[in-house]
């Protein structure tokens, strides 16, 4: 896949969408042959399988990402780092029919697994505290500040996704939202 | 400075909501350098005298915000640049804007998830509709092949008697050979699965979840203004939750299933909502987890939902092929008034012998 396909990926959400829909079956049949239904279900696939998605998402805004697999592949790849972690954390022992798992070379492989949010210094604590807040408060701006700096979208699309007359407008929403979020989080820095 | 001018002239619309025309290089300078900027715009009649201090501190702000979005193409030899670089408001809001994509990254992960799950006509779903139908049309043919078997061994019998037994004989043996395909067909009886297709949640049963409607007027209570939330979530959590409900009274039960369970309900305690993931699970696949969590919601003593678990138990021992518990539960509930004691006894009736 080249980088304009995967840049398209991160893009376009219909073809998000789409390769989601098609991998998912797969991944489940893969985790399933790996470790067998006893050592995962599918609500433990599901979760799996969501995480390995985000994880690409998360990989495609990375300009020296470079996928030199098929998709269905890397997520494959991604669902068992996924789930070995997960039997590690869990101190869960598994059955594995798969005599790669076995012979894992992990210098060979695809690695990435999700990266996990944590907040570490106060200031960092205050800005999600904030940021819980002003989900909780309700309003757009939790989701228009996630839109712009979580998902990279354009001002354009905001516009469209909260009916705004222009991207002008969604811009100065955005700008008074961060100002918000900035205050808030001050006072709980404060506190 | 053209970044710095439009900078300021941008901001200025934003906190004060109108257009001016002012010298902006000159008014963006000051916000770098001067100590007490109120103060020195007045004085050099940088601005009309009609703008609040605090309208000026904020706009102030908002320059810095922007420009410290904008920092990584900013011009590193300009000296204006070097030198906001050095000022503590700058500092404090670069510290801000590099933690925003962090801050954001569990509401957008959940986000994003939602839209590539969120499809009522998902093709996910096509898979499990293909197999129901093929598993049906395959019962359906298997029972056409018993019935043609049955009417050649009809035929055989028949002819054996026709030759051995006596005319009076011949017909207690059809009213027998009758009477036993009667038992065997019961035609007014309806298969387990045609019980639990027909009852186990159509819209009678969700109402009657729904507490005849109390629940429903709180989860419609968003269109009225003030947002219904479910113990143990937040306002966006419930909203998902809010949707899950429709979804299992629309008997979308996997993408129900799923949304409930990105919501984590089984670590919530909300036992309202433990019993609509127990529903979704029950009718997707997930018999054994439903069955878990409708024996713990059991366990709560004088909740109000204890005469909905008992139903749904009852047809989840009817699916899971525990026909005896689950008719001994139904019994139980048809015996005493309640909301599904009209149901309990129409299912009774119909369902089969053995």
């Amino acid at each position: 896949m080249d980088s304009k396909e995967l840049i398209e990926l991160r893009q376009d959400k219909n073809k998000l969408k789409q390769m989601y829909k098609i991998c998912k079956p797969k991944c489940f049949a893969f985790m399933a042959k790996c470790f067998g239904s006893q050592s995962m279900d599918d609500t433990k696939m599901f979760t799996v399988f969501n995480d390995a998605v985000i994880v690409l998402y998360e990989k495609l805004e990375d300009p020296d990402f470079k996928l030199t697999s098929s998709i269905q592949t890397y997520l494959n790849s991604v669902c068992r780092n996924m789930a070995l972690e997960g039997f590690r954390k869990e101190q869960k022992l598994y059955k594995t029919t798969d005599r790669d798992i076995e012979n894992l070379d992990y210098s060979d492989q695809v690695t990435d697994v999700l990266e996990e949010i944590t907040n570490e210094s106060p200031y960092e604590k205050a800005i999600n505290k904030a940021f819980a807040v002003m989900r909780n408060k309700g309003g757009n701006c939790a989701e228009i500040l996630t839109m712009f700096w979580y998902q990279k979208a354009s001002m354009e699309e905001i516009a469209s996704r909260f009916t705004y007359t222009n991207a002008k407008n969604a811009k100065n929403q955005k700008a008074k939202c961060q100002k918000r979020l900035k205050d808030i989080a001050l006072q709980f820095e404060r506190n | 400075m053209k970044v710095i001018t439009e900078i300021t002239k941008n901001t200025y619309e934003l906190t004060f909501n109108s257009e001016a025309e002012y010298e902006w290089f000159q008014i963006g300078r000051l916000f770098i350098e001067s100590d007490d900027i109120y103060k020195d715009l007045i004085e050099n009649a940088l601005i009309k005298k009609n703008k609040s201090k605090e309208d000026v501190l904020s706009w102030r702000d908002l320059f810095f915000m922007e420009i410290a979005e904008q920092n990584e193409h900013l011009d590193d030899q300009n000296p204006l640049i070097k030198l906001i670089r050095t000022l503590p408001l700058f500092i404090s809001n670069i510290k801000f804007i590099n933690n925003l994509p962090k801050a954001t990254a569990a509401l957008g992960r959940e986000i994003l998830l939602d839209e590539l799950i969120d499809n009522k006509n998902a093709d996910q779903l096509i898979p499990d509709k293909l197999i129901e139908a093929a598993l049906k049309k395959k019962s359906r043919d298997d029972l056409k092949r018993n019935f043609e078997e049955w009417n050649a061994e009809d035929e055989i019998k028949t002819k054996k008697l026709n030759s051995k037994r006596s005319f009076y004989a011949k017909y207690i043996a059809i009213a027998a050979i009758f009477f036993i395909g009667l038992v065997l067909w019961q035609p007014n009886k309806m298969s387990d699965n045609q019980i639990i297709e027909e009852f186990a949640y159509n819209n009678k049963v969700f109402e009657n979840i729904l507490n005849g409607g109390i629940l429903k007027s709180k989860l419609n209570s968003g269109l009225r203004g003030k947002e219904y939330n479910f113990k143990g979530l937040t306002a966006r959590e419930s909203k998902k939750a809010k949707e899950a409900i429709y979804l299992v009274g629309s008997h979308e039960m996997l993408a129900a299933k799923e949304k409930l369970l990105n919501l984590d309900i089984e670590n919530k305690s909300n036992n309202q909502l433990l019993f609509f993931l127990a529903i979704s699970q029950a009718y997707s696949g997930d018999e054994k987890k439903a069955l878990d969590n409708l024996i713990e919601l059991k366990k709560i003593e004088n909740s109000l939902l204890l005469e909905d678990v008992d139903f749904q138990l009852a047809m989840l021992f009817i699916k899971i092929n525990k026909r005896g518990e689950g008719k001994k539960l139904l019994n139980s509930i048809a015996r005493k008034p309640g909301k599904y004691q009209s149901e309990s006894e129409k299912i009774l009736r119909k369902m089969k012998w053995f």
